[in-house]
């Protein structure tokens, strides 16, 4: 690294011109033929059991390819807790709220509200 | 679902399309148009990243239907900058300032603070906290951007920085 350069100035950053004309490229501006795309019910409340879920409605509206729930996605991921004291008690954390919500926007899967399911997007013309 | 029709300029060009009523006016100039600078964050009117201007006014995309566009004039941040590559000096002050890291945020802060000078070409530091509240920026800091601002006015207004 030649010290000269980048020692005691400023760099100007490579990424800033396409970032503010518009024409930077995230996740969401990638077209892949076939996506759909997700979305997930969010827990009201803080606390609470979930006592039942019925994702029929769900499952029906127009355009959902498929809804998920806890039943269905928990066994395939490891429990993504992120590792406390040792010994320390800590409460599981799965992919999708299962049995109970602990905070609010937890996601313990869908609903029988239609919003919740996924849908192929639109097509672009 | 219903589809109406609708005619609307963007960024100078005459465009009609037919799009389902419910389709809002950010995912209409993203997945219909391709124009993918207009970011979305919250898709509830909080964060400020899909701003477009709307007649000349800076307004929220994902607030709004596409079809109540019908025959007005939207500006996005394609249509606000140059189409040779190279920054406005309003761009060019975001960069010179530090105002932007990863970016998503930062075009919808280009185009409120554009739409902002435009009304207001000699603004108090309090004018632009003001005037870019409505806009959330998570990884740079406001102070960069609102410096960022300073400057634009400050050059357009002739006196150096």
């Amino acid at each position: 690294m030649t010290a000269g350069r980048f020692m005691g100035q400023a760099v100007a950053r490579t990424e800033d011109p396409r970032l503010l004309t518009g024409r930077g490229r995230y996740i969401a501006d990638v077209v892949v033929g076939g996506a759909s795309d997700a979305a997930f019910l969010r827990s009201e409340v803080a606390r609470g059991r979930i006592v039942r879920l019925d994702a029929e409605a769900a499952r029906s509206a127009p355009g959902v390819r498929a809804v998920y729930t806890a039943a269905d996605l928990n066994p395939l991921v490891h429990d993504t807790s992120v590792a406390g004291l040792p010994d320390a008690p800590y409460p599981p954390k799965y992919c999708l709220a299962e049995n109970d919500v602990r905070y609010m926007s937890a996601t313990p899967s869908p609903s029988s509200s239609p919003r919740i399911a996924t849908s192929p997007r639109t097509p672009s013309s | 679902m219903r589809e109406i029709a609708l005619t609307v300029t963007v960024n100078g060009e005459r465009v009609s399309r037919t799009v389902e009523a419910r389709r809002t006016l950010a995912d209409f100039l993203r997945d219909d148009l391709s124009l993918t600078g207009t970011h979305l964050g919250c898709e509830h009117g909080v964060c400020g990243a899909c701003t477009v201007l709307l007649n000349g006014d800076a307004v929220r995309s994902c607030l709004m239907f596409a079809v109540q566009a019908d025959g007005a004039e939207v500006t996005t941040i394609e249509g606000l900058s140059e189409r040779a590559g190279g920054l406005t000096p309003l761009q060019a002050a975001f960069q010179s300032e530090h105002a932007l890291q990863c970016g998503y945020c930062t075009t919808g802060f280009v185009v409120s603070a554009h739409a902002f000078l435009a009304e207001c070409p000699t603004p108090s530091d309090e004018e632009i906290r003001d005037a870019l509240s409505g806009n959330l920026c998570r990884c740079t800091g406001y102070q960069g951007i609102i410096a960022a601002v300073k400057r634009a006015a400050s050059a357009d207004n002739g006196s150096s920085s």
